[in-house]
């Protein structure tokens, strides 16, 4: 027996959890409390998980069920503890940072706003951009631009990019983070997106944030396409790094 | 309203991003022989960054960000305001 942790709940977050479907197998989920808070594990019976399509999924939807029941902080994936008294020190090992954490995560979710360029609008500014304009232009006169060229266009390309990112970030932070309690930039997915963010929004601002991005959605959609998801628990605002003591 | 947020169009990349390498992490180690060690929390934080610290960052970074529009700038004129539509 062996206890795969989803993560720490205020409380114990009741019962009835739904089963848990880690490596094709259906497990059991239940809390592991001590004193007012606990572990959502499920009792699985072997210790490795892949983080395959359906062992992902599973574990987004138990931690997002725990993040509907109560104050939560999400656990990594693929965290197996092999005993229960592991699963309790675990629990007082975090209990003072969480017992101040929890007030702070407290009627919040996470929402996500990935924004990606279209292509027509990324060649339209590009080509009001001088630069990228005149190298354009002598790659039309010389058909091919030598190793040098071709490592300026693309330095170039780079900084029209890059100057781009913080353009956009910089319309999309300052009305959004105006409603939202905290704003977090993530690491670009791709060349062509230009903004990956998370926003830590509290329940009572739930309806003013969409109302936002869908302002921003009228203002920007034939530019930019978006992608917003959410309500989701706050991965990427809880940060608890842990390792064994010497 | 024309946008609205679901979890149910999340990509596999948008889920595993979000679920791998956040929230609370266990070292690999200490997971694996918890039995008589002694677990220790090295970082624990609820990450609380307004947009005004983020955009001090920003223009913090703006050390970087002049040198690029330097050299955007060096091969020609009034790059800047074409592409600051901020």
């Amino acid at each position: 027996m062996a206890y795969y942790v989803f993560g720490i709940i205020r409380g114990n977050g009741g019962e009835n959890w739904p089963h848990a479907e880690l490596n094709g197998k259906s497990y059991r989920v239940l809390p592991i409390e001590t004193n007012q808070m606990a572990a959502v594990v499920a009792d699985v019976n072997e210790t490795s998980f892949d983080p395959s399509r359906k062992n992902a999924r599973t574990h987004q939807k138990i931690t997002s069920e725990a993040h509907t029941r109560e104050t939560f902080l999400p656990m990594s994936f693929g965290t197996v503890l092999q005993e229960k008294k592991d699963v309790k020190k675990l629990l007082t090992t975090l209990r003072p940072q969480a017992e101040k954490m929890f007030p702070k995560l407290e009627n919040r979710m996470e929402v996500g706003l990935r924004l990606t360029a279209d292509e027509t609008y990324l060649r339209e500014l590009a080509s009001r951009s001088p630069v990228l304009k005149n190298i354009k232009a002598k790659q039309q006169k010389k058909g091919q631009l030598h190793f040098g060229e071709r490592l300026e266009a693309g330095e170039a390309s780079a900084a029209f990019m890059k100057e781009l990112h913080e353009n956009i970030q910089q319309s999309f932070f300052k009305p959004l983070s105006k409603i939202a309690d905290s704003v977090k930039s993530n690491d670009l997915m791709h060349e062509k997106m230009v903004m990956n963010a998370s926003f830590l929004v509290h329940e009572e601002n739930e309806e003013a944030f969409d109302e936002e991005v869908n302002r921003l959605h009228d203002e920007w959609k034939e530019k930019l396409s978006f992608t917003y998801t959410g309500p989701w628990p706050p991965f990427n605002f809880v940060d608890i790094q842990m390792k064994a003591g010497r | 309203m024309a946008i609205q947020k679901s979890t149910d169009s999340s990509s596999l990349a948008d889920v595993i991003d979000r679920i791998l390498d956040k929230g609370i992490v266990i070292d690999l180690y200490a997971r694996i022989s918890l039995v008589g060690i002694e677990l220790i929390t090295i970082e624990a934080r609820v990450v609380i960054a307004s947009v005004d610290t983020w955009l001090r960052y920003a223009e913090a970074v703006g050390l970087l960000r002049d040198e690029v529009q330097g050299e955007i700038e060096d091969g020609s004129s009034g790059g800047r305001e074409q592409l600051n539509f901020a």
